[in-house]
């Protein structure tokens, strides 16, 4: 017999020449013990050289048939092992584990995938119970799970928990399968054993990357709910801020009204004429007044600054004109603190702008430069036209800002030591209102100055670019 | 007949004040420091016409003025409106809403009674 591959192949072979033998035996005896007999007889009963002749042909035709039923045996038997060969070949390569056991849960069969998942060798195994590999307390499931391949007589596939040799633990899929003899009847159980812990593993990773996930996009919807959240609460503060604005201006404008209306009646005589002293009273509550309502208004300017609401108006302006009346305007003032006005304006080109603001703008320079000139001094104003645009300045000959103070001179608020130390008046918006005016007609303002000697403010205004607006 | 104006203001300093200007440019007056008050005497007073301060609390300025311009017999009457607020939105939602000229607060008494008597006149 040749050697196979598998290492049982030797023994395997023996058995099944055992068999096939054992199988041929039944058909050869009666042949040969027939064959004898018929050969003995006709030997006998032999007279004539064509009977011997026929005889001999006979016994050679006999010995043919037999080797021929012999041959035949021999190969089947081989065709046989040889399925047999592949088939445990199949059982001995495949990772999962293949065991058979009787009914009464004794080990017949225990492959190497077997050894490998559990630990225990063939020899170990066979004659032995399936119970060593169960985990103690689960002995029912053993019972349960045969009940049910019964039930279903045929497959039944299970997961489940065993043990192995070492005592650890592992998770499995079971397949069972009866096993029947020639009349039909369950003598057996085969099972195949696949360790699925890889699989086990993958799925506890795939729960937690979609639980993380879930909690991902939870925060996310958290995050966003919070962010809506504030937004609305913005927009209510806006709104708010827009009221309180609102109000303020009317709580501060209410009051002026009524102290402006009644100077006014007073100064027109109508409660009896009054002297000169009385009347330059009544002129200084009214200047104060109209004081009240530039601040009024500053803080207004400035608040709308802030909400972006700020309208501007668009209309042609001649900054030359704009320039004198500012000049005629101040020129009470400016004689009254002896202080020389001079101006110098070219033809220049109109632009578009609100003419309101921009001269709210250009007042609030000259009257800086007003009050921060000792008397004796002088403050000139010029207009004039190049190709970057139409130029104004205000110089004058008053106490100047330092380069430090330059450097924050247009935010809100800010107000020169010198400023506060000379008690000049004023809320220090005027110059970030100025800025603010000039920027949103698209143009540049410049500070030029020197502590003891003078100041010259530079505005730039372009020609032909419409005013902005500032809100958004 | 001299014509009648009916002042709503809340402000009784106002209300004086604007007694006086009337008065000496020869106009008679009636006065309301509210909402209900305003409606129901222009009812009853049937003015020419009538100042109204929009900053009127409770915001009873501009639901005097849509009221006025509800009701059939008292929509006719031409409304000054009166505020503190100067915002071209305040402007153009008081004129949608009826009223026929717009004057600032703190007012100059010349423009005021200059918006009267053109307003009488149209």
């Amino acid at each position: 017999m040749r050697e196979g591959p598998c290492p049982l192949t030797s023994d395997i072979d023996r058995e099944m020449f055992r068999a096939a033998l054992s199988g041929a035996r039944a058909w050869l005896l009666p042949v040969l013990a027939l064959a004898c007999a018929s050969i003995v007889t006709a030997w006998l009963l032999a007279d004539t050289p064509l009977e011997r002749l026929t005889f001999a042909g006979s016994v050679v035709v006999s010995a043919a048939v037999a080797v021929f039923f012999g041959v035949r045996l021999a190969q089947e038997g081989k065709r046989r092992h040889e399925r047999l060969l592949t088939l445990a070949g199949i059982v001995e390569t495949t990772g999962d584990g293949v065991v058979a056991a009787r009914l009464d849960r004794t080990i017949t069969a225990w492959n190497s995938g077997a050894e490998n998942l559990f630990g225990y060798t063939a020899d170990e195994m066979i004659g032995g119970s399936v119970v060593r590999i169960v985990p103690p307390g689960d002995r029912h499931s053993l019972q349960d799970n045969l009940e049910q391949m019964l039930e279903k007589n045929g497959m039944h596939t299970y997961e489940v928990k065993r043990q192995r040799k070492d005592g650890s633990l592992v998770d499995v899929q079971i397949t069972l399968s009866p096993l029947r003899d020639d009349n039909g009847q369950v003598v057996g159980i085969s099972s195949i054993i696949r360790d699925i812990s890889e699989r086990r593993r993958l799925e506890a990773e795939r729960e937690q990357l979609l639980a993380r996930e879930r909690e991902a996009r939870a925060d996310a919807e958290n995050a966003r709910a919070l962010v809506e959240e504030q937004n609305r609460y913005l927009l209510k503060l806006d709104r708010l801020k827009d009221d309180f604005v609102a109000s303020v201006s009317h709580e501060l404008r209410t009051p002026v009204t009524s102290i402006n209306g009644y100077v006014e009646l007073l100064m027109e005589g109508e409660a009896g004429s009054l002297n000169e002293e009385q009347t330059s009273f009544l002129g200084v509550i009214r200047r104060n007044s109209e004081r009240l309502l530039r601040v009024v208004g500053d803080l207004l300017f400035a608040a709308e600054l802030d909400a972006r609401t700020v309208e501007l108006a668009r209309a042609p302006v001649d900054l030359a004109a704009l320039i004198a009346d500012a000049r005629d305007a101040a020129r009470p003032l400016a004689n009254e603190r002896q202080i020389e006005l001079t101006m110098d304006a070219r033809t220049v080109s109109t632009i578009e702008g609100d003419p309101g603001r921009l001269g709210q703008a250009v007042d609030n320079l000259l009257s800086n430069a007003l009050k921060f000139t000792p008397p004796g001094g002088s403050v000139a104003l010029r207009v004039f036209e190049t190709s970057g645009g139409v130029h104004l300045e205000i110089s004058d000959t008053g106490m100047g800002i330092s380069s430090e103070d330059q450097a924050q001179l247009f935010e809100r608020f800010f107000r020169t030591e010198q400023a506060t130390n000379a008690a000049i008046q004023g809320t220090g918006l005027g110059l970030s209102i100025v800025a603010a005016i000039v920027e949103a007609h698209g143009g540049s303002i410049d500070v030029e100055s020197e502590v003891g000697f003078g100041t010259t403010f530079r505005v730039v205004l372009p020609i032909g670019r419409p005013a902005e607006t500032l809100a958004t | 007949m001299a014509q009648k104006i009916l002042v709503v203001d809340d402000d009784k300093d106002i209300q004086r004040l604007l007694a006086l200007r009337l008065g000496s440019a020869g106009y008679e007056t009636a006065f309301a420091s509210d909402g209900i008050t305003a409606i129901s005497a222009a009812r009853q007073q049937a003015p020419d016409l009538i100042v109204l301060d929009l900053g009127l609390p409770a915001g009873d300025g501009f639901t005097v003025l849509e009221r006025l311009q509800a009701l059939p017999q008292l929509a006719g009457i031409p409304v000054i409106v009166l505020t503190a607020r100067e915002s071209a939105e305040t402007k153009a939602r008081a004129l949608e809403a009826g009223a026929e000229r717009f004057v600032a607060k703190p007012f100059e008494s010349g423009a005021l009674l200059e918006a009267i008597a053109a307003a009488l006149s149209a």
